[in-house]
């Protein structure tokens, strides 16, 4: 049932991570790097998590794919966030965005399509970015 | 397969050793900071890649691996920890103990997919998964040991 949505799912997820990611590109000479560190880690775990919870959703037969296609979407993620400030936040973010995309797929396959799990992951996500924009608002 | 493994152990630990000494030759040139992050970085993807390939080495005695492999990644964090100042060792140790559990985690469900309900076809490529995987967890500490040497001429 919630098979049909997820594709907008993901698309939403992106899309607010691309804004949050825009937001933060204004604001980047006034972050120090404690709080750039953290920002790197946060933003780049969390949506590998979100994107590995939500692809192993919609094709639960290629495990061993969607793992390696979340570690690279986290990897990534984690290395463009911390990229904003300075070289050692790329190395914090890409680490834990590897860590979290290995972890996701597992999680979300144990949930067997769980829609509460969903919303909840989700839920995460939203606050997270939240607290982001919210944390280099006063900063 | 055997001998595949005790290949890709071989060089990971190889990998562990040798930035282990490029590092500590540099050790003068670096901050406090990144002594942390090389803490951090290093120690997690090396001590999940080990604790992987030395649990689908050994397939029995589940709980006794996991010891050690905890206990290879808290080693591996301590030494990359002490390099700088003292302060380091607990990110260094943590990260350690956390990779650890996730690689023998991640074996556990490669050796048997029934534990996350995965679908029973794959039980017929078990082999091919343990493979792919231990080659991309390869791969990937190669690209962070590259990273992290290249970090030090930025």
């Amino acid at each position: 049932m919630i098979v049909e949505y997820l594709g907008y799912i993901l698309y939403g997820n992106l899309v607010l991570a691309g804004l949050t990611y825009l937001y933060l590109f204004n604001l980047r000479k006034l972050i120090g790097f404690q709080l750039g560190m953290n920002i790197a880690n946060m933003a780049g775990g969390f949506f590998a998590i979100v994107t590995g919870v939500i692809l192993i959703y919609q094709f639960p037969l290629k495990f061993v794919m969607i793992t390696i296609v979340v570690t690279i979407v986290g990897m990534l993620a984690g290395a463009l966030f911390g990229s904003l400030f300075d070289y050692q936040t790329v190395m914090t973010g890409y680490t834990n965005g590897l860590m979290m995309g290995i972890m996701a797929p597992m999680v979300g396959a144990a949930a067997k399509n769980s829609l509460v799990f969903l919303t909840f992951i989700e839920l995460i996500f939203l606050i997270s970015l939240t607290l982001l924009v919210l944390s280099a608002k006063h900063s | 397969m055997n001998l595949f493994l005790i290949v890709i152990l071989g060089v990971n630990s190889f990998l562990v050793i040798l930035l282990y000494f490029i590092m500590r030759r540099k050790r003068k040139l670096f901050s406090e900071r990144f002594g942390a992050v090389l803490a951090m970085s290093g120690t997690g993807i090396f001590s999940l890649n080990i604790g992987l390939v030395v649990h689908l080495l050994v397939k029995d005695e589940m709980s006794l691996l996991s010891v050690l492999s905890i206990m290879i990644g808290g080693l591996i964090g301590f030494l990359f920890g002490s390099l700088v100042k003292f302060q380091s060792i607990l990110t260094g140790f943590t990260h350690g103990v956390v990779g650890g559990i996730m690689g023998t985690m991640l074996a556990a469900v490669i050796l048997n997919p029934a534990l996350c309900n995965l679908p029973s076809s794959y039980l017929l490529n078990i082999s091919q998964n343990i493979m792919i995987f231990s080659v991309f967890g390869t791969i990937l500490s190669v690209i962070s040991m590259g990273l992290l040497c290249y970090s030090l001429r930025v």
